[in-house]
């Protein structure tokens, strides 16, 4: 092994340890009892090891309707972003209509606006329309995004023309060769958009903490922030609700990593 | 019926891409378009197709007119230059997809395929994708999407310039074969003009615009109705001398000739300066003499089967063909003898033919 390339392991050695060691510890701390959990010098083996957090999340607290909450809306976010977006990033690469530039362009601007700027007007719309408290507040805001436009609409800008006038030749109507030709040529991007519409959405804490009000309607993000209490928090708990969180993404990243990295570097090129 | 006739058809876009061109196509004629790129060929090929709409005139195809039609109404099926074939699908279904699109009866469907992939030679690669194909093959593929379809016209993009030359020799052959058995009007665009030539019935030479000349590869060759078709078609392209007549004594700045007492009456309307074209199959070396003209040998372009020698003198450049044992080495001091009986003649300010013949 030559010398450059042991420096290379060094160095990924310590950037996994420093990614994976908090998760590994997350993971101790919710078999742990309170007492183990503050116990100094921490361990990694839980001793007593305990599955009580996660018998208590279950049978003390709504956590499977959380659980439950999460995965509606984070799945209708996805699935709508991933087509919605396409169609909209297909339309602004391909169709020509007065105005698409300008309309890009504003799609592209509100990228920049930071979402705690809107905070307050969004907040007033939504309550005005009586959606607070409900899964509309937070689906329907959040069915498309610009960054998800932009995306596709690069990738469809790489496209060649050629292949849609082959479409419209086979006799192919737009919403045909969008569907069959098109799209399927945009797989990668799809499981990209897929993977980070739902890790936004089932990670996502602000606007749900801002919108839900009821713990029925809480999301896991939410519900976990609950029992951070003032004075103290009981970690295990935490650890083990967090366990929950984590779970789910680490397995659609398995899954869609092939595609995910394929669809980052994508967006990279044209 | 399937003549196609475009008749005073124009396209603009911000200027006149295609500006009222004429042009028939009998039922079964090979016709290519040819010039250089921008003049027009494409957007006329793509107007047929319907990819691209007419700003003015019409086009019918048999007795139809297709000027406002969808392009899969036309009975047309087109190949593209990049093959257009679809990534995602095997090459079964890129050939199906259309005839799938158009509901035809799944049997049908099956027997089409498989003699279309019988034909192009493609029943190993049927499960394949196009991305595992070489170009010629895909090229292939996408003539088989075509002729599944059964289409009254055909129609190709400058189907053979991404690929290399031998290929596309060999698929100029294929070409014309499937052609001979299709029996049906092929509309072929291409800037080569040795595709040109080999591939059609029948040329149309376009540029800026407009349709330069019509007609069979041989007459187009020989009886170049402008100074644009001359250069364009041939190569080596024409040589250009600047003349002039004095009396019955054809004078350029490197030689003159006399014109015999039988031609005489073809110059009689000539005016006193014009241009003179001579191509170089029809200048050979000689021996110094009345009417040839000593030049010096510049460089001295090997094909093999024969040279082509560039010879210059007095500013004036030419290009004469020689046998490889003839060839002189450069800069080697020589003359030129130059056919007249195979002179063209042209208008210097018009640049159209002077003799009609």
């Amino acid at each position: 092994m030559t010398r450059g390339r042991g420096l290379l392991y060094l160095l990924l050695g310590i950037y996994a340890a420093l990614t994976l060691g908090p998760f590994l510890w997350s993971l101790s701390a919710s078999f742990k009892t309170v007492e183990a959990v503050s116990a100094w010098p921490p361990t990694l083996i839980p001793r007593p090891f305990t599955l009580e957090n996660y018998t208590y999340l279950l049978e003390k607290l709504p956590f499977l309707r959380w659980m439950f909450n999460s995965l509606v809306i984070a799945g209708i976010v996805t699935v709508a972003n991933v087509f919605l977006n396409a169609m909209a990033g297909y339309a602004l690469a391909r169709l020509r209509f007065p105005g698409r530039k300008v309309l890009f362009w504003i799609i592209i601007g509100t990228m920049m606006i930071p979402g705690q700027v809107v905070i307050i007007p969004v907040f007033i719309l939504l309550s005005k329309l009586g959606w607070i408290d409900s899964y509309a507040a937070l689906t329907i805001p959040f069915l498309t995004s610009a960054f998800g436009v932009f995306m596709y609409r690069q990738f469809f800008l790489g496209v060649p023309k050629s292949l849609e006038e082959a479409a419209m030749l086979d006799g192919m109507g737009p919403f045909q060769t969008f569907f069959r030709i098109i799209l399927p040529l945009a797989k990668p991007v799809m499981a990209a958009q897929a993977i980070f519409m739902f890790l936004g959405s089932w990670n996502g804490f602000m606007w749900p903490a801002m919108l839900l009000s009821t713990p029925a309607m809480y999301t896991l993000p939410v519900g976990l922030s609950s029992f951070q209490g003032q004075y103290y928090t009981l970690w295990n708990l935490v650890m083990a609700g967090t366990m929950f969180v984590t779970a789910p993404v680490v397995v659609v990243f398995i899954i869609f990593q092939r595609y995910f990295i394929q669809g980052v570097s994508t967006t990279g090129i044209k | 019926m399937a003549a196609v006739q475009f008749k005073a058809v124009t396209k603009t876009f911000d200027t006149t891409v295609v500006d009222k061109m004429d042009l028939q196509a009998r039922e079964g004629e090979f016709v290519v378009l040819v010039g250089p790129s921008g003049c027009g060929k494409s957007t006329s090929l793509r107007m047929l197709a319907g990819l691209e709409t007419v700003t003015d005139g019409s086009i019918h195809i048999g007795d139809r007119d297709v000027t406002a039609l969808h392009p899969k109404d036309r009975g047309v099926a087109m190949v593209f230059q990049d093959y257009a074939l679809y990534p995602h699908l095997t090459v079964e279904e890129n050939i199906s997809l259309g005839l799938k699109v158009r509901k035809l009866d799944p049997a049908e469907i099956t027997e089409r395929v498989a003699s279309a992939a019988k034909v192009l030679e493609l029943e190993k690669f049927l499960s394949k994708k196009p991305g595992q194909l070489s170009g010629g093959q895909r090229q292939r593929v996408a003539m088989g999407r075509a002729i599944v379809k059964r289409p009254e016209v055909y129609l190709f993009d400058e189907p053979l310039s991404n690929l290399d030359a031998k290929l596309r020799a060999q698929l100029r052959i294929e070409i014309t074969r499937l052609h001979r058995r299709m029996k049906k009007t092929v509309f072929y665009v291409t800037h080569d003009q040795v595709e040109a030539m080999t591939l059609a019935d029948t040329i149309a030479v376009m540029n800026e615009g407009k349709i330069q000349q019509v007609g069979p590869p041989m007459e187009l060759y020989r009886h170049p109705k402008n100074r644009f078709v001359a250069s364009f078609i041939g190569t080596p392209q024409m040589n250009f001398l600047d003349a002039e007549l004095d009396g019955l004594t054809l004078k350029t700045k490197i030689f003159s000739l006399r014109i015999p007492d039988g031609l005489a009456t073809e110059f009689t309307d000539f005016p006193k300066h014009f241009t003179l074209g001579c191509r170089p199959h029809d200048i050979s070396r000689a021996a110094a003499g009345a009417g040839t003209a000593a030049m010096s040998a510049d460089m001295v372009e090997q094909r093999g089967a024969e040279s082509f020698l560039h010879c210059v003198q007095d500013g004036v450049s030419i290009v004469a063909r020689c046998e490889p044992e003839d060839a002189p080495s450069p800069g080697e001091n020589i003359h030129l003898r130059f056919n007249l009986a195979r002179f063209h003649y042209f208008d210097s300010e018009t640049n159209e033919r002077l003799v009609a013949r």
